[in-house]
């Protein structure tokens, strides 16, 4: 910061509003001892490990056949019996039915399964699941091929073949594929429930339909169905549970932001469970709250026991929350070059800690008025945590206020407590101020950072003073400004801050009021401050865009290969 | 970050690989004539069960320096597997056994494969441009065809690479090995069909 106040601040020594939490009602905390499953324990279910072992014992099978001719002749024994069977069977009628149901193994049932699965999940902006059944779809087409092309297995022996087929029969590339992609689909779009359990029915059905009519054809032996089946199940049933587990990301067709997790069913229990665990307190509900103004985790309204009844605040963070972030800071990092230290976290833990802490140092050290921290709560180890802290009952969004001279200097208040924390709040827009009583309350620590960069804590003064213009003037806020910082602080906020540095929302919301308030704020400084450059470009801004063009290039052809190459273009 | 792109990466580059991967396992599968005293490879079985009428398939009877198997594709009705040559080009030959073959301005020269009938058709042959020519074997349930694209250069020499490469293993011989790999268990071809008499196509 340059310069120093040239009048003496306005500092009262009145602190954050204190501790509210003191009416929740509180039991004993229970520590989960070891061994015992988290509140949400991410697991397969019964019929996910079923199915591994099945494939698992697919796997040592085929390692044994490879190896040892006297096991395929077993298999082959038992194949050629049966399918002598079959043969005795045939009727023009049966084959001519045969030959239909052996359609739904072409390559154009799959195109019709997959771009339909595909373009459904894209519209309703379902990406993780989106990317799932495409990965199990290549995946699955990959092994059955790689497979096919190790066992070297020709078609059935002795048996007039009647129908299409290509290259070698184990196991069944058809019948892989089309059960796989089913399974796919049901998980990927039909929500869990009846329909689900109704679609898998279905799916047993027409895969069994498949395999029953190419063993009839005598295109595929029965071990070649058998084990294509057991792949074309595995594979997406074990990724969806594991990669997209119901209870973390449900197939659902409301609207609403992907960020935002759903909080019933066994998310909910856990929640529950774990707050009454970990924290000691009753819970008597937990809903969603406040989700149009947040992206970034999935705000909940925790309404605990006490006397009376108390309302907390918690944000539920997930593993798609980390992601989010990394893709936020690779974004900047892109557009603005790395201008302060934004590396992404590593683990959700890490995010949340980060949180806390920010929390604590916001209440504890720098004295500003914001929610208290209540602590951090476990419901999936390593994947998802809730931050939990005092809830700001009956206030308003400094948006929906009239803003007076008090306010004003309260807003400021906080930037300079900020900066004398050596903190930077760094996402100073409307919707994190609140208002309750006529007092400023700073909500939404994500962004905080400890000794931020100079340019940075700037910024969140010009942002402040842009907010409180908003519903007042800025003359006002200038002249109420000039109490707290000196001419060359409000010089450098303004000079540092344009468009691209500030909160979307606060950008639209001056759109939307038509007025040009930095330009007002710049008329109003005794000179125009020189222009603090935020667009970087340096080695590794051009080295991170040049890999960024490479890898989505690369990503882009490697797909389109795949796609060519399954036979699904 | 790394820990949640491997997954994707490896899905990816596994299933692009696999067409890769494919290509190679095709070398090292190829089709065969004999291989460690056996007739044919299971690709040579597969040949057979494309086109169960044919009484000879197409096989390699010993690679020349600089040749390589590529692409080696079966289907029902048809199979197809191409050489790639280092002086010649990428899919140099393309042999494709079928059932029928569509004979039109061909001429009908001395077969050098036993039990078959050959004909020769030439396409543009001009300096600089790339030559072209299609050889056809006839013989009873099959044809085979040999289709040249041979880069600049020396053509007589890579034709003739081919000539002694490419040959023919009957049926009977591949029907007597997957007898006697089975352990009796298993013929190559359906009751009704076997000693079959056959036409020449």
């Amino acid at each position: 910061m340059v310069g120093a106040a040239p009048q003496q601040p306005v500092r009262t020594v009145e602190g954050p509003a204190r501790s509210r939490s003191s009416r929740i009602s509180r039991s004993r905390r229970r520590r989960r001892p070891s061994g015992e499953a988290p509140p949400l324990p991410r697991t397969l279910d019964t019929s996910g490990r079923y199915w591994l072992a099945a494939t698992g014992l697919v796997l040592v099978l085929w390692v044994v056949a490879l190896a040892n001719t006297r096991a395929s002749n077993y298999v082959l024994a038992f194949d050629q019996a049966l399918l002598g069977r079959i043969a005795r069977l045939r009727t023009p009628a049966l084959t001519d039915v045969a030959q239909g149901l052996h359609a739904l193994g072409s390559v154009w049932t799959a195109r019709v399964l997959f771009w339909p699965t595909m373009l459904v999940l894209l519209v309703v902006r379902r990406l993780r699941h989106l990317f799932v059944f495409l990965g199990v779809t290549l995946l699955v087409i990959a092994a059955s091929t790689l497979m096919a092309y190790s066992l070297l297995q020709p078609r059935p022996y002795g048996i007039e073949i009647l129908g299409d087929w290509t290259m070698f029969a184990d196991p069944s590339r058809p019948v892989a594929v089309f059960t796989a992609l089913l399974v796919g689909t049901l998980y990927a779009l039909v929500p869990q429930g009846r329909f689900r359990q109704l679609g898998k029915l279905v799916a047993a059905c027409l895969v069994i339909a498949l395999g029953v009519a190419r063993v009839y054809l005598g295109v595929d032996s029965p071990s070649d169905v058998l084990i294509a089946g057991i792949i074309g199940v595995t594979v997406p049933l074990v990724a969806f549970r594991m990669l997209t587990p119901n209870e973390v990301f449900p197939v659902t067709y409301r609207r609403g932001r992907t960020a935002h997790l759903d909080v019933g069913g066994r998310r909910g229990a856990a929640i529950h469970r774990a707050l009454e665990d970990q924290l000691g307190i009753t819970v008597l509900e937990v809903e969603p709250f406040g989700l149009a103004g947040s992206g970034g985790s999935t705000p909940l309204r925790v309404c605990a026991k006490g006397d009376p009844h108390i309302y907390l605040f918690a944000k539920l963070y997930a593993k798609s929350h980390l992601r989010a972030d990394r893709g936020y800071k690779l974004g900047r990092a892109l557009l603005y070059g790395r201008l302060e230290d934004e590396k992404p976290y590593n683990t959700v833990r890490r995010l949340v800690q980060q949180e806390d802490y920010a929390l604590n140092l916001l209440y504890h050290r720098a004295n500003v008025r914001s929610p208290e921290p209540l602590g951090v709560v476990e419901i999936t180890p390593e994947r998802e945590y809730l931050v939990v802290t005092e809830f700001i009952e009956d206030a308003k969004e400094i948006s929906d206020v009239e803003v007076d001279d008090a306010m004003i200097d309260d807003g400021l208040r906080i930037i300079r407590r900020l900066w004398d924390a050596g903190l930077a709040h760094r996402d100073i827009k409307p919707a994190n101020l609140l208002v309750r009583e006529g007092k400023v309350h700073l909500i939404d620590v994500f962004f905080a950072e400890v000794q931020p960069s100079p340019w940075r804590q700037a910024v969140d003064l010009a942002n402040m003073m842009l907010v409180l213009a908003c519903r007042s003037t800025a003359e006002r806020v200038y002249e109420r400004a000039l109490r707290q910082f000196s001419v060359e602080e409000i010089s450098e906020a303004f000079a540092a801050t344009r468009g691209i540095t500030m909160p979307s929302q606060l950008r639209h919301m001056i759109r939307d009021q038509g007025r040009d308030l930095h330009a007002e704020f710049l008329r109003l400084l005794p000179e125009p401050p020189a222009r603090i450059s935020i667009q970087r470009w340096n080695l590794p801004r051009v080295g991170l865009w040049a890999a960024v063009l490479l890898g989505g290039l690369l990503t882009v052809l490697v797909t389109i290969f795949n796609f060519r190459w399954a036979g699904l273009l | 970050m790394t820990r949640r792109l491997l997954p994707a990466v490896l899905v990816l580059l596994l299933s692009g690989c696999a067409g890769v991967s494919a290509g190679v396992f095709q070398q090292g599968r190829s089709p065969t004539c004999e291989y460690r005293g056996q007739s044919g490879t299971p690709v040579v079985i597969l040949e057979a069960q494309a086109v169960p009428s044919a009484t000879l398939l197409p096989c390699i009877n010993l690679l020349p320096a600089g040749w390589s198997v590529s692409d080696v594709f079966i289907q029902n009705g048809r199979a197809r597997f191409t050489l790639d040559s280092d002086r010649a080009g990428p899919r140099a030959v393309t042999v494709v056994l079928e059932r029928y073959c569509q004979l039109s301005r061909v001429t009908r020269v001395p077969s050098d494969e036993p039990g078959t009938r050959r004909y020769e058709q030439i396409g543009e042959v001009r300096r600089g441009v790339e030559f072209t020519a299609t050889r056809f074997y006839l013989f009873p349930g099959g044809c085979v065809s040999y289709r040249f694209k041979l880069g600049h250069g020396e053509r007589a020499e890579p034709i003739g690479e081919v000539t002694l490469a490419i040959s023919f293993v009957t049926r009977d011989a591949v029907r007597k090995q997957v007898q006697k790999d089975t352990g009796g268990r298993a013929e190559l071809d359906p009751a009704a069909r076997r000693g079959q008499p056959r036409n020449l196509a």
